[in-house]
């Protein structure tokens, strides 16, 4: 098999410098950027005028397309932008880099664009425009991406199995560390549907969002910018959605001249208890939630621009039924500066620098519990606090020489975190008991990387990775290193420095003019973060153990390999994508089980994923789209010879979609098979059944200005609970949402 | 500011060095306290005996040190001889102490010895320092005298009796200042074999385990102790966060298990 493998890959390196000779067709190149805003536009359709080739662009917003002398005219076309067409002649220079601009469209600039590494862009289907729905819910269409629920709101990222400090979940590519130590507020929780213009998933090492990649992959929250030029904009929105009795508002206003522009907007959400497919709804399971979002763009001239932005995120009372606490209230303050300096050199076409400082703090208690009858911590309330600020910086050099794009960053930042919780005996007494969760931990990184795109013709395309990131860690709080030389012994170093590293390559060909094909391989190291390595009786929900962390956990290494295949574009009638890919770990970092109660993180040997994800869309007819997608993990944990915990089952997808100027329309059937690979041996996983589920949506245009967009989820109100539901927290039963929105 | 110039204060430094110099200690008797909790004092043919301590006595095990003067001067070089003793309605005992060494030490150059009380003073009876004093050859002063002392309330000592009806006493000395992560753990082991003698126990062998009971959990890494020397055994206890614990030994002696002893801390 490995000998396959071997001459597989080898005829994929081979093949362009068998093929280069066949034919001399010309390849042009370039970035697509928003006009207004100068920013650069992943997933952009290219295409030639007779279809016959045609491409998309990547997270940087860049492309690359093979086109014939045949060929006159590309059109280049985006959701959210006016399509425009280019001549291909004598004029366009097409043999150097092309930089095209796209103007935003007045009335769909509020759509969300979901895009997931060469998949093209995600049909998020009706709702697409619509701000209730959750940033989750945004994502739960994407295959390979599944979410980690604990209450009615916030749910935490998985990527082909990994979660946790594996993904990385950036909002606009700055890194945001969640203060509770339970899990309770992932960053997902703090960013609204109405903050992102777009929301770009990156499956695995090396499709992850470059020198932010993880070895489960990243999300990246793209944050919405004012548009220079617009004049006054408003709109509102407003909500209701049955499962949970939730209602939502929202409003927004911008203003843009030549040189400046603005954009205010707010959120609230205040839900009630979730409705399950059976039963009574589930007792404090509501929250409270709003979110503000200022966002201020200069751009002095045609090369400068600055984009400075804060968003405040206030949620409070929110309720973890299958959890031991609730969240009493979180606060976040994010802000950044961006400055983006186009065209600064012969051959550099952008540097990107963006600062960025943002704080949370989040307080749980349990002081609306019945503490004295839980199985866990019993006859005792335990209000827990934590708060972690995280600052840093990104530069990025984007530049191009021929038919070779070289992307360089540097990313430094560090993380203060902190956490501790008092447990309040009944009894009084019992004395107060005292325990620090986060004693103060500091954690610096800095990360150099780079990446080469080569178009070697001939349909190929190579692209490399490297990236090597330093770490230092230091535990100040007294209590906290006695607790920790306790723990393990009196000369532990308490302030480690790691080296981490990634090595990537994939070579893509171009088969046909409707399909290409290619493979990905790398290699890489994760630092342990600072949860793993300092923290200190961490519940987890997941598997009902406290975990112990380790300042002495080495980094662990991930080696994967994928094999991937692209067919046709969104104009194509036929398109899709499907990726098989293998995952080995090494020094796996895992809690090992010590008692009953405990568990001690350690380097466990090996671990292995391997999985699949694919994804198909069919253009029936001009106004009818049918799409589908498939996903598995298979993990397994080779020290402990059973599964590795919390792996998602085989799931997937279908929809109708019916696309027109006046109603729209939508048909979905979500799916899962049950999932009875558990891991016994060092956790409590239970296994889940199956479920499958019917959803409806539509969009109907009032006038230009206003539209309404009905849904009703769970049509049969099935009972079903997720397999990464804490607890096996139910899933929501049959959902009656409707959405008005107003926009002038 | 010409009033201040050197000369003119480096004069006055002189006269006030002088005058300090030449002043009288007009009370030679005054004795020098130390900076200690002072339990009481007595004369006895001449002899001055006073006691101190840290702080004021609790049940369990106490540092106490002593001082002997003559005429308002250090005495020589004097063998000190005490026991404790408790007078109850009834009958009197003793309980585990451990008399001064010949010399001074070196922390507040006093004569140091200990005593663990095993019961505090109150309705059931009181404490007092039973004292004889005399020079290192026999051949001089001797002076006998009682301090009566006061000793609060605690939860470091555990009295108890095995299927034998041999009684013992086993007291926490350390940690006497608990703090989270480990801690030095030390604990005295004395047999009562009558009301007037506690001899130490040399050789009994100690499993330990920390518990929080209101958590319902314990820690990690705790050494239990082992016989250092005269009764007290050395280990190490490591406390995960500050609370209630219970420290737990299960003892064997003379090669008979005992019920677990716990004793309570809480910081």
């Amino acid at each position: 098999m490995k000998t396959r493998i071997i001459l597989f890959i080898s005829a994929l390196l081979l093949m362009p410098a068998l093929s280069g000779f066949a034919h001399q067709s010309e390849v042009i190149h370039g970035v697509v950027k928003n006009a207004e805003t100068g920013e650069v536009i992943s997933g952009v359709h290219i295409q030639t005028d007779r279809g016959i080739a045609g491409t998309v662009t990547n997270s940087k917003g860049e492309f690359k397309l093979q086109v014939r002398n045949t060929d006159k005219i590309l059109s280049v076309s985006h959701v959210g932008f006016a399509s425009i067409r280019i001549k291909l002649n004598e004029k366009c220079d097409c043999h150097k880099w092309l930089e095209i601009a796209l103007v935003p469209e007045q009335f769909r600039s509020g759509d969300l664009l979901i895009t997931a590494d060469r998949m093209q862009m995600q049909h998020s289907g009706v709702y697409s425009s619509s701000k209730t729905k959750s940033v989750e819910d945004h994502m739960s269409g994407i295959s390979g991406l599944d979410m980690v629920t604990r209450a009615n709101m916030a749910k935490d990222p998985v990527i082909r199995g990994m979660r946790d400090g594996r993904v990385n979940v950036l909002i606009d590519g700055m890194r945001l560390t969640p203060a509770c130590v339970d899990g309770m507020d992932p960053a997902t929780a703090y960013v609204e549907t109405d903050n992102l213009q777009s929301i770009e998933i990156g499956r695995g090492f090396e499709n992850g969002n470059g020198k932010q990649s993880a070895p489960g992959g990243s999300v990246n929250f793209s944050m919405v910018r004012p548009s220079l030029n617009s004049g006054l904009k408003a709109s509102a929105e407003t909500g209701y959605q049955s499962v949970s009795r939730q209602q939502f508002y929202q409003g927004s206003v911008s203003y843009g001249e030549e040189q400046w522009a603005f954009r205010l907007s707010g959120t609230f959400r205040d839900a009630g208890n979730l409705q399950p497919g059976s039963g009574s709804r589930i007792d404090g399971s509501g929250f409270r939630k709003g979110n503000v979002m200022a966002s201020l763009l200069y751009q002095p001239s045609e090369s400068h621009r600055f984009n400075l932005r804060y968003i405040g995120d206030f949620a409070g009372k929110i309720g973890y039924p299958a959890m031991i606490m609730d969240t009493r209230r979180a606060d976040a303050h994010i802000a950044g500066l961006e400055h983006a300096w186009s065209n600064p050199f012969s051959g550099v076409y952008s540097i990107t620098t963006n600062l960025y400082m943002n704080r949370v703090e989040h307080w749980m208690d349990d002081y609306d519990r019945d503490v004295t009858e839980r199985e866990v911590m019993r006859d005792m309330f335990m209000p827990m606090y934590g708060e972690t600020l995280t600052s840093g910086f990104t530069s990025e050099l984007n530049a191009s020489r021929n038919d070779h794009l070289f992307n360089l960053s540097i990313e430094g930042f560090r993380i203060d975190a902190f956490g501790d919780m008092l447990m309040e005996h009944i009894d009084p007494s019992v004395s107060d008991m005292y325990l620090l969760n986060l004693g103060d931990v500091v954690q610096q990184n800095l990360i150099l990387s780079g990446t080469h795109t080569w178009f070697v013709g001939s349909g190929w395309t190579l692209n490399t990775t490297l990236k090597g990131e330093a770490g230092m860690n230091r535990l100040n709080n007294e209590d906290a290193r006695a607790t920790y030389r306790a723990e393990y012994s009196q000369d532990i170093n308490l302030e480690p420095s790691d080296f981490a590293y990634q090595i990537g390559f994939t070579a893509e060909k171009e088969i046909s003019s409707r399909v290409s094909a290619g493979v990905s391989l790398s290699s890489g190291t994760r630092l342990p973060d600072h949860m793993e390595r300092y923290g200190y009786y961490i519940f987890q929900p997941l598997d009902g153990f406290f975990y112990i962390g380790n300042p002495d956990l080495s980094p662990e290494r991930s080696t994967q390999a994928e094999i991937f295949t692209l067919m046709g574009s969104e104009q194509s009638r036929i398109s899709g994508s499907l990726s098989a890919w293998v995952n080995r770990m090494d020094n796996y970092i895992a809690g090992l089980r010590t008692d009953d109660l405990f568990k001690q993180m350690q380097n466990m040997g090996r671990a292995t994923l391997t999985g699949f994800e694919g994804d198909l869309f069919a253009r029936i007819s001009s106004r009818w789209i049918a799409s589908g997608s498939l996903s598995y993990v298979f993990g397994t944990h080779q020290e402990l010879d059973e599964p590795l915990p919390m792996m998602p089952p085989l799931k997937g997808q279908v929809s109708l979609q019916r696309q027109s100027e006046s109603v729209q329309l939508e048909g979905r059937l979500r799916w899962a098979a049950p999932q009875n690979r558990i891991a016994e041996q060092n956790s409590m996983e239970t296994t889940t059944n199956g479920y499958a589920l019917l959803d409806l949506f539509a969009h109907v245009p009032l006038s230009r200005a206003v539209s309404v967009q009905l849904g009703l989820e769970n049509m049969l109100n099935t009972f079903y609970t997720e397999h990464l539901s804490v607890n096996s927290m139910p899933a929501p039963g049959r959902n009656v949402q409707i959405s008005v929105r107003v926009g002038i | 500011m010409k009033y201040f110039k050197p000369i003119y204060i480096i004069v006055l430094v002189l006269l006030i060095g002088i005058v300090a110099a030449c002043s009288d200690d007009s009370d030679a008797d005054l004795v020098t306290e130390p900076d200690l909790y002072k339990l009481g004092e007595f004369t006895d043919n001449g002899l001055t005996v006073a006691a101190y301590s840290e702080r004021p006595l609790e049940v369990g095990f106490n540092n106490i040190w002593f001082e002997v003067h003559e005429n308002g001067e250090p005495f020589g070089h004097p063998h000190i001889h005490f026991n404790t003793m408790m007078h109850m309605e009834h009958h009197s005992h003793t309980s585990p102490y451990g008399e001064p060494g010949h010399h001074r030490d070196d922390e507040h150059n006093l004569y140091h010895g200990w005593a663990i009380f095993n019961m505090p003073s109150g309705d059931m009876g009181t404490w007092e320092l039973d004292l004889t004093i005399h020079d290192q050859d026999h051949s001089g002063i001797e002076a006998t005298g009682i301090i009566d002392v006061e000793v609060e309330p605690s939860n470091r000592v555990r009295t108890f009796m095995t299927e034998d009806e041999s009684r013992y006493v086993l007291t926490l000395i350390e940690p006497a200042d608990p703090s989270v992560g480990m801690n030095d753990l030390k604990v005295a082991l004395h047999k009562r074999e009558s009301m007037m003698n506690f001899p130490p126990v040399l050789n009994a062998t100690m499993q330990f385990e920390p518990w929080m009971p209101s958590m319902d959990h314990g820690s990690s890494n705790n050494v239990s102790p082992v016989h250092d020397e005269n009764g007290f055994y050395n280990g190490q206890v490591n406390f995960n966060m500050t609370g209630d614990w219970e420290l737990r030994f299960d003892l064997e002696i003379e090669g008979v298990e005992i019920d677990r002893q716990t004793l309570e801390i809480d910081f």
